[in-house]
Formats: C-alpha cells, structure tokens, sequence
C-alpha cells in the first residue's frame, strides 16, 4: 500500500519503507546495471586479453570507456549547475545537487549503447546531449521528456553515423578475426534481406555469429551493453526483486517484439522458432526493455500505461526494424513512444478509474484501435511478407 | 587567491576534468583506433602465413610490381592486375624460404584478391588463399561455388612454375572467376621471375619448317614424322623425330631441343598444319615386307590396311583392307546412294591397283574417301621415296 505524507492536498507519496527513496532506488538500478557492465568488459576486453589478441592497456578500455559515460554525465552536470545555480556556486552545493540528480546513470548507460571504438570526443558530444539537452534543459532530474542517454546516443548515431558506422565494422579486438560474418552486425545481416524476397535462413542469420546460444550469452558482435541477453537477464531479475522497475515492461515489450517477428518470419517462409528467439535476442531489444522501458520518468507511472507503453513499443520496434531504413529499431521507437507517454499515462489513467464511463470506452478505442492498426501495417509493410499476406487474405485488392 | 579559488576553483576544476578527459581520454581511444588497423595486419600476415607450413613469420618484400595487361574474362578489353603485398617468408631459423605475393584481379566482377605462396627453392606454387573476392555465391552449386564444390583450387597446389601451359582448367558456368584465378597465379609467376634473378619465365619460339611422314623403313617402326625446326635464342636448327602424337623421340641431327621446348612441340607441329597425323603406320614387317597402317575415317577406329611390297621394296604386290568401321551406308547419315560398306574403300582400292588413279572424295562418305585419299597418296609418296625419289 502506498504511503502519502499527511495533511491538506495535495499529497506527496512519501517512500514505503524507511530508506526506500530515490536514491535506493538509483542506487540499485546501478547495481542491476553490474552484470552488463561486467559481461561488457569480459567479451570487449578480459577474454580478447586472453585469447592473446590484445594488450593489457586494450583490455582496460571498455571499462575505461564505461566509466568515462558516467564520468562525463557527472561532470557536466556539475557545470550546468555551477552555471545555472547562482547560490550554490562551491563544491558543497554543487555535490548536493548532484546527489539529488543521478548523472552517472544516463552517461553509463550512454557508453554502453555505444561501440567499444567510438571516439572519446563522440562521447562527450553525445553525453552533452544527453545530460544537458536531454536532462537539464527539460528541468532536471524527474522533468526528462525523452530518455537521456537514448537522446544522446540518436543524435550521435545521426550526426556522425558515418564515424560510428565505420568504427561499428569492428566490435572488438577479437572480432577483427573472425572472416564468417565480414563485419556485419546480425542486424545489418538481416537488413540485406530486404527486397530479395528470399525466405530468412537460420543459415545467414545465426550461423555467421555461432548459435542461439552464442546470442543468449552475448558473444556476438554489437555495441558495449546491447549483446548480453544472459547479463541482462540477470539485471533483469535484481530490479524486478528490487522493485525497481515493473517486471511486466519488459516481458511484454519482448514477447510483443517475439511474436510479430515470428508472424513475418511465418510469412517470409520459416516458421522456426529461432527467428523471433533471434529477433529478440538481437540488438539493443532486451537492453532497452531492461533499462530504458522501465525508466520512470520518460515512460507511463500506471500500470495499464506502462502496458500500452511496451505494446506500442514493440509493434514500432518491430516496424522500424523490419521496415526502416536502420536495421536497429529500438532507439527511434523509444524515441517516439518517449513523446506519447504522456499521453498514454493520461488516457490509462482515465481508463482505469473509468472503464465503462465516459470517456473511458473512447480513450481504450483509441489505443487500442491506433495498436490494432500499427500492427496491420506493420504486418503489410514487411517486404518479405506482404505477398504472403495478400495471397493467405486475399487483401491485395484493399490494400 | 583564497577567494578566488573559493569562487572559481569548483568550474575550474570540472572544466580541468573535462580537458583532460578529452586529452588523455582522447589519446587513449586513438591509440585503441589505431590498434585496429594493428590488430588486422597481424591477423592478416598469421593468416597469410598457414599457407606455408614451415612458415615460421613474414617480413615485407619489396617487389617489382611489375605492369603488365591481362585480358578480362568477360572481353571487355585489358587490365593491369594490382600487387596488393608481398611478403618473404622465413622458416624457424629465419631462412627465406617463399614468397608470397597478394594480387587484385578481375573476375566475374573487380576486387579478386588472391594470395600465391611460391616456394624459393622449388620454383612452384606452394599453395593459394582467397582473401576476399566478389563473385557470385548467391547460388547454391554454381559460379564461385562451383570452383569450390569442384576443387578448383586444388590445381594450384604444387603447380610447377616451369609449366609451359601455365594455365588452369576452368570450371564451367564459373569460367570468369577461374579466369581471373588464373590471371592472378600467371601474374604471381610474373613478379616471381621479374624480382627474383635466379629465376626465368621459359620462353618457347619454335618455328615448324618442314613435317613429312618417315618412309624409311628401316626407322619406320622407331618414328613416324621427321620435323625440321629452328629454335631458342640462337635459332638452332634440328631434324627430329616425332611419334603419332607429334611428341619428341629423338634428335635425327642439329642441336638437340631443351625440356621445355620438347614439352611445347608437339603443339608447335599441330599448329603448323604441315600434316595430318590421321594417318598411322602400325607395324613393318621387314621379313615378310608388309606395312600395316591405320586411317581415321569417320569412325574414329578407322580403316586398316596391309600393304605389302615386293622383294626389291620398289612397289607393292597387295593391298588389303583388314579392317573397316566406316557406315556410311547407314541411312541414318544420308547422301550416299552406293553399295553397302566397305564398296568405297574397296572402289579406292580397285582404281588404285588397276588404273593408278586415286579416286575423287564419294559423296555421302566424304570421310571415309578422305581417308583413303590421305592413305594411298601416302603409299604413293612411300613408292617414290623407295624408288629414289622418282
């Protein structure tokens, strides 16, 4: 049961337990981010340094690269505060506000989107965005519009896709290598099957990389934190037990990722299970269920909101992926899902105190009926299966 | 100093962090930049390096890089393949012992870059590695997969280099990509021999000046052509004797050939069209004087015939045919509204003996005349050589 500070409205909840505020709360989603962190610096650094393959100085770089996210995050945000808080212009008041503001966390998670070879300079520019332009400038700490770190990797990723497209060729110091997949993400390599018409192959898609299993445990190529499925999982579970986030975001962001995957992959003419298993397991889907989903700010407080939220989600994470120019899908469909949970927080919010009252059936309509058509399109757009739809419905005609 | 470390020491010190990270940071992650390209030419040069087992390390070669046009597969004109490196490999005590050259070719598309291992002391290709190439694998069975399903590549292991039909046997349905293999080893063969001294590309110049069957009958059996050629360098002349194939046997008289030269003879004398060796003498018999020969007709076992000369070995006292597979009465090939087989060779064989006439070719067994034609004008260039030459 909630608990609210007494007196007159309005009324402030207040933590439910002694010590269960924010900070705990931060405190633990650093400490769920471990396992990412950890897995992260293994593949990158640790066991290339084993296999022989890099120096000690290399082997340190992921977790250099990391720390620095965080670092940088914190450090601009205490030059924002010495600029904007006249008051507080000394170190007492500028640790203050900074232990009130959590910087570390949107720079870490910044560093772990991003490949271990971009440039330093690239992750002060884009832990810029994220900090000042995606944090600050909104008000701060609890005031953030879009995901910070997610701002900053999009405006990074656009404006010097080129550098980072480049450095994306080459994960690790392993990866240089390994000739079976020439450089391709999975995701670039499931990219190159549009307009082939060709069906998707386990082959093409999983073979280059090992197995499924090599997904699951995140020895494939990608960036820092997104390859780990197992690390995540394990995130996962700590802030789930923690109460940090609600376990439901994710399961339901992945599984709606999972099933519309396997519907095109039926339709492009391989109903394996592998290949939603491979869609899910590819990219950034189970970091940003994990860790961007859940964010509290940027994302519905209701629990039918955060529910809608993952469903919307996942059917445009699907849609960009499978439709879009970027292979990827997860950060543009944040992005936008960061706009409209707002809107999605209010019409839950109606919805659940008003289901059958006006204007709760409008506001489910709404969702529901924007959900049901997304889905459609996203279906009928899917190059590879669009003539299987039209020729299993018969909906050439409409469409 | 106090109050002004008091009021501004706090941004100086974050702007400070800030350019540090930037500077050191910076450098850190260029130095990690730069560990990439470090990183695939080591993984480079160790894979280049299993081509030769006793390999041991590689030290950058200094090459020629020769210029010299290759055609492209397709037709579309020439090109100059690229050195892309080259490398000497050592052994475990440092010894020279190959070198490896990775060129560019032009295949079914551009960017064919292969690397050959030819061996120092051999004069043979070690072995080839494809490093990267952009033909066609689209298909399952066919084009660049095709040279792998039917081990293309093998043909290159151990190849000699002092092959005189340095070429490779291409694989249908991928005949531009082995094409531009081909071109890749011959180029390789090229800067071999341009950067290295002690090796020579063999090159072959025979001129064919005369061919004529042997009608001596004492060395009848031992040789069936006899060849005059001028050759090398030096435009050394030699009378030789060839077998059926128009493969060497043994020098008649001059300056014997050297190996290679031998090797590319037979099809010196093939190209020249000095003669047909359609026509094969069998056996002599010097104790009963009879020549068996055989003539390829339309069937490809031919016409055989037994001729035998009189005692003085001036004419002949019989011709038979011993045996004949031709079917040109067979309804089948059309044209031919004579008796039934052998009536032309047997008609050949009546106006010879009777009237000394060599038939014109009989239509509808245009080969099989052919064939009688080639060995009664042998026969009669025989007579003539055993009369004296007239």
């Amino acid at each position: 049961m909630a608990r609210f500070a007494g007196g007159k409205a309005p009324f402030i909840r207040i933590a439910n337990e002694k010590g269960e505020n924010t900070k705990r709360i931060m405190r633990d989603f650093l400490i769920g981010l471990l396992p990412v962190i950890l897995f992260s610096w293994y593949k990158n650094g640790i066991s290339v340094y084993l296999d022989g393959n890099i120096s000690v100085l290399e082997m340190f770089y992921p977790l250099f690269f990391i720390i620095m996210g965080g670092l940088l995050a914190y450090i601009m945000e205490g030059i924002f505060f010495y600029i904007t808080d006249k008051d507080n212009r000394n170190l007492k008041g500028i640790m203050r506000r900074l232990n009130t503001s959590y910087a570390v966390i949107p720079g870490v998670i910044l560093a772990l989107l991003l490949p271990l070879y971009t440039p330093i300079w690239i992750l002060m520019f884009a832990a810029f965005i994220a900090t000042i332009v995606g944090k600050m400038l909104f008000g701060g700490f609890g005031n953030n519009v879009f995901n910070p770190a997610l701002l900053g990797y999009a405006v990074v990723g656009f404006t010097f896709s080129g550098i980072v497209t480049d450095i994306n060729v080459i994960f690790n110091g392993s990866e240089i290598v390994m000739d079976s997949y020439a450089g391709a993400t999975p995701l670039g390599t499931l990219a190159s099957f549009r307009g082939t018409g060709d069906a998707f192959s386990y082959q093409a898609l999983v073979e280059p990389y090992g197995n499924l299993w090599d997904f699951f445990l995140g020895t494939i190529p990608g960036a820092l934190g997104e390859t780990s499925a197992f690390a995540i999982l394990i995130g996962f579970i700590w802030l789930a037990f923690r109460k940090v986030i609600k376990w439901f975001t994710p399961i339901i962001y992945i599984a709606t990722v999972f099933g519309l995957s396997w519907l095109i992959g039926i339709m492009a003419g391989d109903s394996g299970v592998w290949f939603p298993t491979y869609s899910i397991l590819t990219g950034g889907v189970m970091f940003a269920a994990v860790y961007m989903a859940t964010e509290p700010v940027s994302t519905p407080t209701n629990p039918l909101g955060k529910i809608f939220f993952a469903l919307f989600l996942g059917v445009l994470t699907v849609l960009f992926r499978f439709v879009g120019s970027l292979p990827e899908g997860v950060g543009t469909s944040l992005i936008v899902m960061n706009i409209f949970a707002i809107p999605i927080d209010t019409y839950s919010g109606v919805i659940r105190t008003k289901l059958f009252k006006k204007p709760g059936p409008l506001y489910i309509s709404i969702l529901v009926g924007v959900l049901i058509i997304l889905v459609i399109y996203t279906l009928v757009a899917s190059g590879n299966m669009y003539t299987a739809i039209t020729s299993l419905f018969n909906l050439g005609q409409v469409i | 100093m106090k109050n002004f470390l008091n009021k501004y020491g706090i941004i100086i010190s974050l702007s400070l962090a800030l350019l540090l990270i930037f500077i050191f940071g910076g450098m850190y992650s260029r130095y990690m930049t730069n560990q990439i390209d470090v990183h695939e030419q080591e993984r480079y040069e160790e894979k280049l390096l299993t081509i030769v087992d006793e390999g041991s390390s590689l030290e950058e070669f200094a090459s020629s890089g020769l210029e010299t046009e290759f055609n492209k597969p397709n037709g579309t004109g020439t090109y100059q393949p690229e050195l892309i490196d080259s490398f000497l490999v050592k052994d475990k005590d440092n010894n020279d012992i190959a070198i490896i050259y990775v060129v560019e070719t032009y295949g079914n598309s551009e960017g064919l870059k292969v690397a050959f291992a030819l061996s120092l002391e051999e004069d043979d290709i070690i072995d080839m590695m494809v490093i990267e190439h952009n033909e066609t694998v689209s298909e399952p069975g066919q084009f660049y997969n095709k040279l792998i399903d039917e081990n293309f590549f093998e043909q290159f292991e151990n190849k000699d280099l002092d092959v005189i039909d340095f070429t490779v046997d291409a694989v249908s349905d991928a005949t531009y990509s082995s094409k531009g293999f081909e071109v890749a080893m011959q180029y390789a063969r090229e800067l071999y021999a341009d950067d290295f001294d002690d090796y020579e590309i063999i090159e072959i110049n025979i001129q064919v000046n005369s061919v004529n069957y042997n009608y001596d009958l004492t060395t009848i059996n031992d040789y069936q052509f006899i060849a005059n050629i001028t050759f090398g360098k030096d435009n050394n002349e030699a009378s030789v004797a060839l077998d059926n194939d128009f493969n060497y046997l043994q020098i008649i008289s001059g300056v014997e050939p050297t190996a290679s030269e031998i090797e590319a003879l037979p099809n010196y004398i093939a190209d020249s069209g000095e003669v047909s060796n359609s026509l094969r003498v069998v056996s002599y018999d010097d104790t009963t004087n009879t020549i068996e020969v055989r003539v390829r007709g339309y069937s490809s076992a031919g016409i055989i015939m037994e001729i035998e000369l009189n005692s003085s070995l001036t004419d002949y006292n019989s011709i038979d045919i011993i045996s004949t597979n031709e079917n040109y009465d067979d309804p089948y090939n059309g044209g031919y509204d004579g008796a039934e087989a052998p009536a032309v060779e047997d008609e050949y064989l009546v106006e010879y003996t009777n009237n000394d006439v060599i038939m014109d070719s009989v239509a509808g067994a245009t080969r099989t005349s052919e064939a009688m034609i080639d060995a009664l004008t042998w026969l009669d260039q025989l007579l003539v050589e055993l009369n004296g030459g007239s």
